[in-house]
């Protein structure tokens, strides 16, 4: 998406991840653009439309149109509001159809939402409704979970690369202790070793430090062209946010599950627009809804070699002291919690902190960043390219 | 699977689910196998801690 009048990201913001169960979605909604708005330098009356992405707004919260709702309670006035979906993707698809929106002219000033309400409901009701990103025949039938489908993803790179309890460990403590001084992660605390292979299994060989957490959150982006950022010193820009789609059912996933069509697809387009390569990345965000997740992700990526992640992150190569890039800097899903629809634009926010030189965990000279966000099995990813 | 034809059925992946879910007992062992007619997703009455391996054989039924 580069060209010749430069997107930005003006202004983003996240709110802290954990549980917050006495809030409407769309309050945590408001919480996060408000906070964007602010940092961009906008106010309610600026913003033109908004667009918010949500897995679980309706199945979960029984609340329709979140977009409109937001827009009311933000009194953005009669502007279009729109709900995107593409389960675990939704933020940043949000993100995409608010810069396609100001590259084709019919918008100066979006915002875009991505914001998950989970911890009201039961765990049994969370677990029912994540299931919906499955094919109906057979997957939900079958009664497989996520847990249970990136078990058989890490059952099947253990079997095709060797990947095993090591290398699941080691995206585990590493994210973890990237997420110790995230003030806005769920869990804010490092792990060692013992503590995440004793833990309770989940679906083999998943334990509980291999999954991210249901949560309760929000976050926002305010996109426009670079001449109408009110801060242009701060603006982050946009060189590409690309998105591309894949199997919605286990059954149709090639590849041996080793690997996510959509992410390879949404990934090659990006690197193409913004005209870069992977190695030219400072810092990156995946998603690492589980420990395997993230291994699959930075091979998809190009960051690290085809079936050599595991050793590679065992060894410290995407750690702060020393990775080239830095991945998941913020702690990832894994520590921040992973309210679904809003991950993406936390990723996103994360990132922006790191071009302006002020996040916690600051990768020193970080000037190209990277975002990676998936939906359900690989139904939906999209890649974001930011540059300072 | 539900009784009926027994087929020959390559494991491509398997887990354990451990987690109690609605209907279904924990442990299940929930297998992604290859057939002659296709990829299926099937529940092995095995062991939860001696799951096959990828590229084992498993017997699995098919419904008429």
């Amino acid at each position: 998406m580069a060209g010749a009048e430069q997107i930005v990201v003006a202004g983003a913001a996240a709110t802290k991840f954990g549980r917050r169960p006495e809030l409407e979605i769309a309050e945590l909604g408001v919480e996060a653009a408000r906070a964007a708005l602010a940092d961009a330098g906008f106010e309610p009356a600026d913003v033109d439309a908004i667009y918010v992405g949500t897995f679980l707004a309706q199945s979960l919260n029984r609340q329709g149109v979140p977009a409109s709702l937001i827009a009311n309670l933000l009194d953005l006035g009669p502007v279009p509001a729109t709900t995107l979906e593409g389960a675990c993707a939704s933020g940043t698809i949000a993100l995409r159809h608010g810069i396609l929106a100001v590259r084709a002219g019919s918008a100066r000033v979006v915002l875009c939402v991505g914001v998950e309400q989970m911890t009201g409901a039961a765990t049994e009701a969370v677990t029912g409704a994540l299931g919906e990103a499955f094919r109906r025949d057979p997957d939900q039938e079958a009664g497989l979970t996520f847990p249970g489908f990136f078990g058989l993803v890490a059952d099947a790179h253990g079997a095709r690369y060797g990947t095993g309890r090591e290398e699941l460990t080691a995206v585990a403590t590493k994210n973890r202790a990237h997420g110790a001084t995230n003030p806005r992660a769920m869990f804010a605390e490092a792990v060692d070793a013992e503590r995440v292979e004793t833990s309770r299994l989940i679906a083999d060989p998943l334990r509980v430090f291999d999954c991210s957490p249901i949560a309760d959150g929000a976050a926002a982006a305010v996109v426009c062209r670079e001449s109408d950022a009110p801060r242009r010193s701060r603006a982050i820009r946009v060189l590409a946010c690309e998105q591309a789609s894949g199997p919605v059912s286990t059954i149709d996933a090639g590849e041996d599950l080793t690997s996510f069509v959509a992410t390879r697809a949404a990934a090659a387009a990006a690197y193409a627009t913004a005209d870069v390569k992977p190695a030219d990345l400072d810092v990156v965000e995946v998603h690492d809804c589980f420990t395997i997740a993230e291994i699959v992700d930075c091979e998809d990526l190009g960051i690290l070699p085809r079936g050599e992640a595991g050793p590679a992150i065992v060894a410290g190569a995407t750690r702060i002291a020393g990775g080239e890039p830095v991945v998941n800097p913020s702690g990832g899903l894994l520590s921040r919690g992973h309210p679904v629809g809003a991950t993406g634009l936390a990723q996103v926010h994360g990132l922006v902190a790191q071009l302006r030189d002020e996040a916690e965990n600051q990768v020193p000279g970080a000037r190209l960043a990277l975002s990676h966000n998936l939906g359900g099995t690989g139904a939906a990813a999209t890649v974001t390219v930011l540059a300072s | 699977m539900s009784a009926g034809p027994q087929a020959g059925a390559v494991v491509v992946a398997t887990t354990a689910l451990r987690v109690p879910l609605p209907g279904k007992p924990p442990g299940e062992v929930v297998a992604l196998v290859e057939t002659d007619a296709g990829r299926r997703l099937v529940t092995l009455a095995v062991d939860p801690d001696r799951r096959p391996k990828p590229g084992e054989t498993v017997e699995v039924g098919f419904e008429d």
